[in-house]
């Protein structure tokens, strides 16, 4: 059994996950990257930050993105389409005046890895505006039920968009948690 | 004398302008002078007005050249929409279909009918303010209307109803100030991002057996699999919103019209025959969803006028509504009027799915009023919502004498 598959069968016993598949895609420039993908459950998506920091204990390395999807894409003859996941590989951060700024922490770069997986993006700077990359509201909330799962803070949606950043959203828990 | 200079200092985009200024008399000029026409925003992005009827029709008619997938409200103009496919709204025909057929067979007046006690002692609660006899605010009593019976509908709890009307509201109108949270893209996604999040617990919580409208969506499917939980809670804010921001204006622009008219009024009361006629009436004054939104997708002309493929259109609802080629004395309030081709609630496939709920509600309503009150008096300033989607009020003072006996 390879470490693919046994990194497969972990992640599929994990809650809210009904199905996991590792793909290793090939990047045009750069390095080869490990992707996992968790077919979610309807009603109880996976904690990313918690499969995260279980991978990290686990793995000498852990995969470049984790993303929950809905349902993995098929090939005609109904077997899991591995070419499609290969290709289905995250965004370029975009184009910005101001250049990355690397988490200076672990709560940020936690929260940043968190990002680039809901947000399907190789990397994201800690002064990234949400929405700039993509963010919606449906994604600020399951970032704030991540948040809430991992951290045990309630962050309010009017504080999160009042400084939609990485480096915004670690204030808002730091500041949360030291007033438990 | 107006000129073309006039013409393109209009800013229908400007949520003020349907607050602060009446924007009849500024469709009534463009649907004279210019029924296509372009308005282009500080920031570049350009969405073309169509302002007669015939042509309001013609777009949302046809979904293949117009469609809804990119938004369709202005707020979200070149922004696309994260709920695209995904919310009935901002899907075409025929993944539309999916979820429309079911939703159409829950809120069909046959299926309603059953509700019709239900409906009434709502109406009557939203009317408790006005049994006092004294001063009332009609706004604000009837922004919880849609609620007390779409929420029954829903099935979501009584203590949320208040809630979720401030929320639906913030949506549509994160301007105005009494919604208002933080700047208006702030409140804009916190507003939607606490009702998601509402719907989303509340779904996870109450289980998938339920005999309500979210039972009904629970059991959609579309492409042979179930609909997923955004779409589901894509859904029912769509749903949620469509009841909460329109229904209430309809009737504070009603009361409005009588406290000017009293001898409509008096004509309403003593003929109960015209009460039909007058709740088409109260939706083509008030025509509270004020305009829609659409996307041209190919290169085609509207009444003479070329709309480049991917540019945006908004049709405007309340001016189709008063357009004299359509409606004889248009900026008359005609409880009798006869033919009444209003489009308020829209036209084509996206045509309310409430519409039979709020005929019947609006109708229970003019019924009670009827029977209630014998006239009204403004006795305070009104306030209109700050928005370009929502034709309403956040305050309308009346006094109300009531009937005796």
């Amino acid at each position: 059994m390879s470490t693919m598959d046994e990194l497969e069968l972990s992640l599929a016993g994990m809650p809210g996950v009904r199905e996991a598949v590792v793909v290793t895609q090939t990047p045009a420039a750069g390095p080869s990257r490990l992707a996992v993908f968790l077919v979610q459950d309807r009603f109880n998506p996976p904690s990313l930050l918690g499969i995260r920091a279980q991978l990290e204990q686990q793995l000498p390395a852990v995969p470049a993105s984790l993303a929950a999807i809905d349902a993995l894409p098929l090939t005609e003859d109904g077997a899991v389409d591995r070419v499609a996941l290969q290709q289905r590989a995250p965004a370029e951060r975009p184009e910005r005046d101001a250049p990355l700024r690397a988490p200076e922490n672990e709560l940020e770069r936690r929260l940043a890895a968190l990002w680039a997986d809901l947000l399907e993006v190789t990397e994201v700077g800690v002064d990234d505006d949400f929405f700039e990359l993509g963010g919606n509201s449906l994604i600020g909330m399951r970032i704030a039920q991540e948040v809430a799962d991992s951290y045990g803070v309630a962050i309010s949606p009017l504080s999160f968009y009042s400084q939609p950043t990485i480096a915004g959203l670690a204030d808002l828990v730091q500041a949360e948690r030291s007033r438990q | 004398m107006t000129t073309a200079a006039d013409l393109s200092d209009i800013d229908l985009f400007d949520p003020a302008l349907h607050a602060d200024i009446d924007p009849h008399p500024i469709w009534q000029l463009l649907r004279e002078r210019a029924p296509v026409h372009a308005q282009t925003l500080p920031d570049g992005r350009r969405f073309w007005s169509i302002t007669r009827h015939a042509d309001v029709c013609q777009v949302l008619r046809d979904h293949r050249r117009f469609t809804s997938e990119r938004g369709t409200l202005l707020c979200a103009l070149g922004l696309g929409d994260p709920a695209s496919g995904k919310m009935m709204a901002v899907t075409d025909p025929p993944r539309h279909h999916a979820t429309r057929e079911p939703l159409n067979h829950a809120l069909s007046s046959k299926a309603l009918a059953a509700r019709m006690g239900e409906i009434r002692e709502a109406v009557r609660g939203t009317l408790a303010p006005a049994l006092g006899g004294g001063e009332w605010d009609v706004a604000a009593a009837m922004a919880g209307l849609p609620m007390a019976f779409t929420g029954t509908l829903m099935g979501l709890p009584e203590q949320d109803w208040p809630q979720l009307v401030r929320l639906t509201t913030a949506a549509i109108a994160p301007e105005d100030p009494e919604f208002a949270m933080g700047d208006p893209a702030a409140t804009l996604a916190a507003a939607h991002q606490a009702l998601f999040t509402y719907f989303h617990e509340h779904v996870r919580s109450r289980g998938e057996n339920r005999d309500d409208l979210i039972g009904t969506l629970l059991r959609v499917t579309i492409d042979g699999r179930p609909l997923r939980l955004d779409e589901i809670v894509y859904n029912c804010y769509s749903l949620l919103l469509g009841a909460n921001v329109t229904t209430p204006h309809v009737v504070s622009s009603t009361v409005l019209a009588f406290a000017a008219d009293p001898a409509a009024y008096r004509r309403l009361t003593e003929n109960p025959s015209l009460r039909d006629s007058a709740v088409e009436e109260a939706l083509r004054w008030a025509s509270p969803a004020s305009h829609f939104m659409r996307y041209a997708t190919q290169d085609t002309v509207i009444a003479g006028t070329h709309i480049p493929a991917g540019e945006a259109v908004a049709v405007w609802i309340g001016s189709a509504n008063r357009d004299a080629a359509v409606f004889t004395q248009p900026e008359t309030f005609d409880i009798a009027r006869h033919p009444n081709r209003h489009i308020a609630f829209g036209f084509g496939p996206h045509f309310c799915v409430g519409a039979p709920l709020a005929r019947i509600a609006l109708r229970l309503l003019f019924d009670e009023l009827c029977r209630l009150v014998e006239d009204f008096e403004v006795t305070g300033p009104v306030r209109r919502l700050r928005s370009n989607f929502a034709a309403g009020f956040t305050h309308l003072p009346v006094r109300t004498r009531l009937r005796s006996g």
